[in-house]
């Protein structure tokens, strides 16, 4: 096969004589100069990988040191700070990737051999097992129904959906360790699970609600709870709670989820949708302990 | 990163012709072709950060430029068919033996799909690669534009011809 390179030439002769106005560079020198060079925010997910990856090191080579050295970790227990880190830490750090779609997970552990923190570390890694099965299980079931309604294999892959286990202390000193272990999914805000851990350090037990505001605790957090949704909504008229009769909040009772924050009051917690609309999120009540 | 952005700000002042040149040719209008340049200069500006490998720096720009014309012809439809029907008077460009003279305005009349592809191969000097980089189609696919283009041109010569 020959192709006519003479009028391709002439052509393009033709195509480089097209005048170009001189304005053009001033132009794009202000589009330039109204770019100027930012450093540029790292972008999410390397950030949280990075960031996962460098807690890993550092807790595998603190883990490491303490497991391997008695004495250095009964040196670490009487530093202040250093000492109350060793009570809850990552034990389990990984991540899962299919079809560039990631579960991560962060697990959390309480140490001591004590009964307690055998048995909230059992709950805690049935916790996570559970939710990896089911954020698996949701992805496959999401990709299933993408597959079956058009979507392609390349599409799904650029979804980039993220299943993240993680953990937060909330609330750490000499008297109390608490914290919350949450499980997010990237793409619905309808699977997220929060879960709240509150020990009392001095006696060795799971705090309850009453153990902190005393025997009167459910007239004492409703008084409150009250107060605070008034005061909120008084400041701001596009926040509204549910009231009772539409199945908004009433009353606590023992099993409210709640979690200590770092002034060591109970914060309690009423997930997205239960006391109030969707967009006004997780609702939280701190209540003020006398 | 400042590297990239430097890398791209003194591409984007050095290669403007080229840059018009192409955008005029999907709009043939210079105001047009300047808003084209300029909007592309200003995506890629924002945008560049989340290039992997800065040696894609060049289609991944005249990718964006490309898609700017595309969308200002779509935006413009109406406009344009409008414009050339005026101007043409009734002769088919694509005709077999257009004179030299046509052949540019001839691929200027080639759809868009076909015209990007001649457009970048001979007067930008891309190879068919680039050029399956900057349209994100398979370089096969390219190619066999590429020949159903010259086709519609009549610029393959029959092998006896001298």
């Amino acid at each position: 096969m020959k192709i006519d390179q003479t009028r391709l030439q002439q052509a393009r002769q033709q195509y480089e004589q097209i005048p170009v106005p001189p304005q053009l560079n001033a132009k794009l020198e202000q589009v330039i100069a109204q770019h100027p060079y930012q450093k540029p925010a790292a972008p999410k997910k390397t950030f949280y990988r990075s960031l996962s990856a460098i807690a890993a090191t550092c807790l595998v080579a603190c883990l490491t040191i303490l497991n391997v050295n008695p004495s250095i970790a009964q040196a670490v227990e009487h530093i202040p700070l250093l000492g109350t880190i060793t009570r809850v830490c990552t034990v389990q750090t990984w991540f899962s990737q299919t079809d560039n779609n990631t579960i991560s997970v962060n697990q959390p552990a309480v140490d001591g051999s004590s009964a307690l923190s055998q048995s909230i570390n059992a709950q805690i890694e049935q916790f996570v097992a559970q939710h990896t099965a089911e954020a698996q299980q949701r992805l496959d079931d999401y990709k299933e129904a993408f597959l079956a309604t058009g979507g392609t294999m390349e599409e799904w892959q650029q979804r980039n959906l993220q299943v993240n286990i993680d953990y937060n202390i909330t609330c750490q000193n000499d008297r109390y360790l608490s914290f919350v272990i949450t499980s997010i999914d990237n793409w619905s805000n309808a699977y997220t699970d929060h879960y709240y851990y509150n020990i009392d350090l001095q006696t060795n037990h799971q705090i309850t609600l009453q153990d902190i505001l005393g025997d009167d605790y459910i007239a004492i957090a409703n008084a409150s709870i009250q107060q605070q949704m008034q005061e909120r909504t008084a400041a701001d008229d596009t926040l509204s709670y549910f009231t009772a009769d539409q199945g908004g909040f009433s009353t606590i009772d023992a099993a409210t989820a709640f979690y200590i924050n770092q002034a060591g009051n109970p914060v309690i917690v009423f997930e997205p949708y239960t006391v109030a609309p969707g967009f006004m999120g997780q609702q939280e009540f701190e209540i003020i302990s006398k | 990163m400042q590297q990239l952005y430097q890398q791209l700000t003194a591409f984007l002042l050095a290669d403007q012709q080229h840059f018009y040149r192409v955008a005029y040719s999907y709009c043939h209008n210079p105001e047009n072709a300047m808003d084209i340049v300029q909007s592309a200069a200003c995506k890629a500006l924002e945008k560049y950060h989340t290039i992997r490998e800065p040696q894609y720096l060049k289609t991944w720009f005249y990718r964006i430029l490309i898609n700017e014309s595309l969308d200002f012809l779509r935006r413009n439809k109406k406009e344009i068919i409008a414009e050339d029907f005026l101007e043409e008077d009734h002769h088919d460009p694509l005709s077999s033996q257009a004179d030299y003279l046509d052949l540019y305005q001839a691929i200027l009349q080639l759809p868009p799909n076909i015209k990007t592809i001649i457009l970048l191969h001979y007067f930008e000097d891309m190879t068919l690669r680039q050029i399956a980089e900057v349209t994100q189609i398979n370089e096969n696919t390219v190619k066999s534009r590429l020949y159903s283009g010259l086709k519609k041109l009549s610029l393959i010569l029959k092998e006896d011809t001298p």
